[in-house]
């Protein structure tokens, strides 16, 4: 039951994703320069993933596997091959860059917090300064510094939560779409972000990922400090309150109002918080097995459904949500006939590699012979072929007026946009200039 | 017309805490978070001491071994010169909760049974045979096999959860689920208890006295179940 893994798959799409993305944003001439904006954001979020992403693949490829948590909690360390090293400094740039971007989009979507061009450039410096002291400060200073990071998913965290809050009560008591819109838009915000952290609720309010967690500690050659386990703490903590209050917004409205595909994905995801704790729970033993200095081999099982759930959320759900987001509140406009092309294309892209992921996903739980899924995948793509004028119609077709109109936010002028895309390219020169000079120093 | 402010954010402020109930449903949400965070920070800092004492090598256990003896009855009537074999159902339904089987000792005993004062004891013979029921046949401290040719009682043993002598232990580890993890461990002495009494019954040296040709034998299977129990 061995598995591909799904980062070059997330590599390539965030690629293509990304630049699809940032070209409609300078397309769109007729949408608001906030949400022009807002497109940019996404566009580098993906530019920023796919790098991510890349690196990832390489080091799993040609030198050994790093996971996500090792990066988000600084678990990493340098060990003199220059190639794999410089591999880990782009992923540790790269992380710190989406995190403050995180917090930005936090600050512009579905509402901007500020206006005016002071604001607008304010947050443009915030993102340059972060993104030029935090990767240096974590390369000199230890690896451990960049879990500290996980501050700002708290703060986005509970930002969007009381977003989502204020949306659902708003709906509630006024019945006007412009509030489910603005939580709807939160809610995909938070699964973006926070989604793979939210299934393992359960372990988190069990005390198990700690328990998880022995198996971490075991390996570092001397105690964490309090400060870094209050760090790693957090990721979690916010993880697992997030969900219960989507949890409860949903299943609130859904009994007001219906089911609604957010609810639905909302409920899943809360549903494999069961699933991680029960795998949590049978795999104490391999988990103290660490402490021997000898760790059990988890079982196969195990790793396929990580894969299942952790891989999912954060290779394939990722990109399919931004698009929803981008498609659904028109971040992009997808009315123009100058983006009609762009706009199939990216539907298409990920519908189609969303298809040959799950396909994948399948022959990993069935083994059923490739010509079958090669078939039923060639049946998929004539599919999207056949019907996509009336595929990209029904994605286009489902933005309402108050999801339109929800995502609001003050001017920036085109000077300033073509600056934030200009300042993007150079951050992520610095990043990657960076860590090359670092792996090579041997710091 | 007025001239729009460069920067402003207590408007953007002020919109997102219009909301009264919102506000407080948030309020309530940090104010979990925050004591979530500290309680479970606490435990993963306790831990991470509990990690660091293992691996300086600090943290100390003993096991010690509730008992509970599980007795099984029987006896035999073996004609000179013949085997019989009796089975004895060895199941989970014997044991309390948390128990596990630890070893099985079986007696036999018998007298003379012709009554007559100048008539020696039978030989007895007797065997655990090994077949499929789960436990350590190949043990050094099994007793398998016995015999009796003056009517004292015949002690057979065998083993059957591994490394349990009965005797409390020590041994380091993180917290009591891993110490106790090799005292944990299902199906061990499950399975059919088979043996095999063989008698060849002594004519009495006394001319014109009866002789008997049969023996009874007593068994008695005295089965060890076992609650292990850790503490530092």
């Amino acid at each position: 039951m061995a598995q591909e893994s799904l980062a070059p798959v997330a590599a390539i799409t965030n690629l293509i994703l990304g630049i699809i993305t940032i070209l409609m944003s300078n397309r769109s001439d007729n949408q608001t320069s906030h949400k022009r904006f807002s497109a940019l954001l996404i566009g580098w979020t993906f530019i920023l993933l796919s790098i991510y992403n890349f690196a990832e693949t390489l080091l799993d490829q040609y030198y050994s596997f790093v996971a996500p948590t090792e990066i988000d909690f600084g678990l990493v360390s340098l060990d003199g091959i220059k190639g794999r090293d410089t591999l880990v400094l782009i992923q540790f740039g790269t992380d710190a860059a989406l995190n403050i971007i995180m917090l930005v989009m936090a600050l512009h979507i579905p509402k901007d917090m500020g206006t005016g061009s002071s604001w607008n450039s304010m947050v443009i410096l915030v993102i340059t300064l972060y993104c030029i002291i935090i990767p240096a400060l974590i390369f000199l200073g230890g690896f451990k510094f960049a879990a500290f990071q996980l501050l700002l998913w708290v703060v986005v965290g509970i930002y969007w939560t009381h977003r989502y809050i204020r949306g659902i009560i708003g709906e509630h008591k006024t019945g006007e779409e412009q509030y489910r819109s603005e939580s709807k838009a939160s809610a995909v915000l938070l699964l973006i972000w926070l989604g793979w952290q939210m299934i393992w609720w359960l372990s988190a309010f069990s005390f198990l990922n700690n328990e998880w967690f022995v198996s971490v500690l075991t390996q570092l050659d001397a105690p964490p400090t309090n400060l870094w386990l209050i760090a790693v703490n957090l990721g979690w903590s916010i993880g697992a309150v997030t969900i219960c209050a989507l949890l409860v917004g949903e299943a609130f409205r859904t009994s007001k109002r219906g089911l609604s595909p957010i609810s639905i994905i909302v409920f899943v995801v809360f549903f494999l918080g069961f699933a991680n704790w029960i795998q949590d729970k049978l795999l104490l033993d391999a988990y103290y097995s660490c402490i021997e200095g000898n760790c059990a081999p988890e079982s196969s099982i195990f790793e396929l459904v990580n894969y299942l759930t952790s891989g999912v959320l954060i290779y394939l759900l990722k990109p399919l949500l931004f698009v929803y987001l981008m498609v659904q509140f028109q971040i992009i406009d997808t009315t123009s006939e100058r983006n009609r092309n762009l706009t199939r294309m990216m539907i298409l892209l990920i519908l189609l590699i969303i298809s040959s992921s799950v396909i994948e996903l399948i022959q990993s739980l069935i083994p059923i012979p490739q010509m079958i899924s090669g078939s039923i995948l060639a049946i998929g793509i004539v599919f999207f072929i056949g019907w996509e004028e009336k595929i990209t119609e029904s994605f286009i077709g489902n933005a309402n007026i108050a999801d339109i109109d929800s995502i609001q936010g003050d001017g920036f002028n085109d000077q300033m946009l073509r600056n934030t895309s200009l300042l993007m390219s150079f951050i992520i020169l610095y990043i990657i200039a960076l860590a090359v000079i670092f792996a090579n120093a041997g710091v | 017309m007025t001239d729009k402010p460069s920067f402003e954010i207590s408007s953007g402020i002020a919109e997102l805490l219009d909301e009264p109930i919102a506000n407080k449903i948030t309020a309530g949400i940090v104010a979990f978070f925050l004591v979530f965070v500290t309680i479970n920070t606490f435990d993963l800092v306790s831990n991470s001491d509990n990690v660091r004492s293992i691996v300086d090598g600090d943290n100390y256990w003993t096991i010690s071994f509730d008992e509970q003896i599980i007795t099984l009855t029987d006896s035999v009537i073996v004609a000179d010169g013949d085997t019989e074999i009796r089975a004895f159902t060895i199941d989970e339904t014997l044991l309390d909760d948390g128990y596990r089987f630890g070893g099985i000792s079986v007696t036999l005993t018998y007298t003379e049974t012709s009554g007559w004062p100048g008539d020696p004891p039978d030989s007895v013979f007797a065997n655990l045979i090994q077949n499929d029921l789960n436990a350590q046949w190949q043990d050094d401290n099994n007793s398998l096999s016995g015999s009796s040719n003056d009517g004292s009682q015949i002690d057979l043993d065998l083993r059957a959860y591994p490394g349990y002598d009965g005797q409390q232990t020590n041994t380091t580890g993180y917290n009591e689920i891993q110490v106790l993890e090799n005292w944990i461990m299902d199906d061990f002495g499950i399975g059919e208890l088979e043996l095999e009494i063989t008698v060849e019954t002594t004519t009495s040296p006394i001319p014109f006295s009866p002789n008997d040709n049969e023996e009874e034998v007593n068994i008695t299977i005295e089965i060890v179940t076992f609650k292990a129990i850790a503490q530092q």
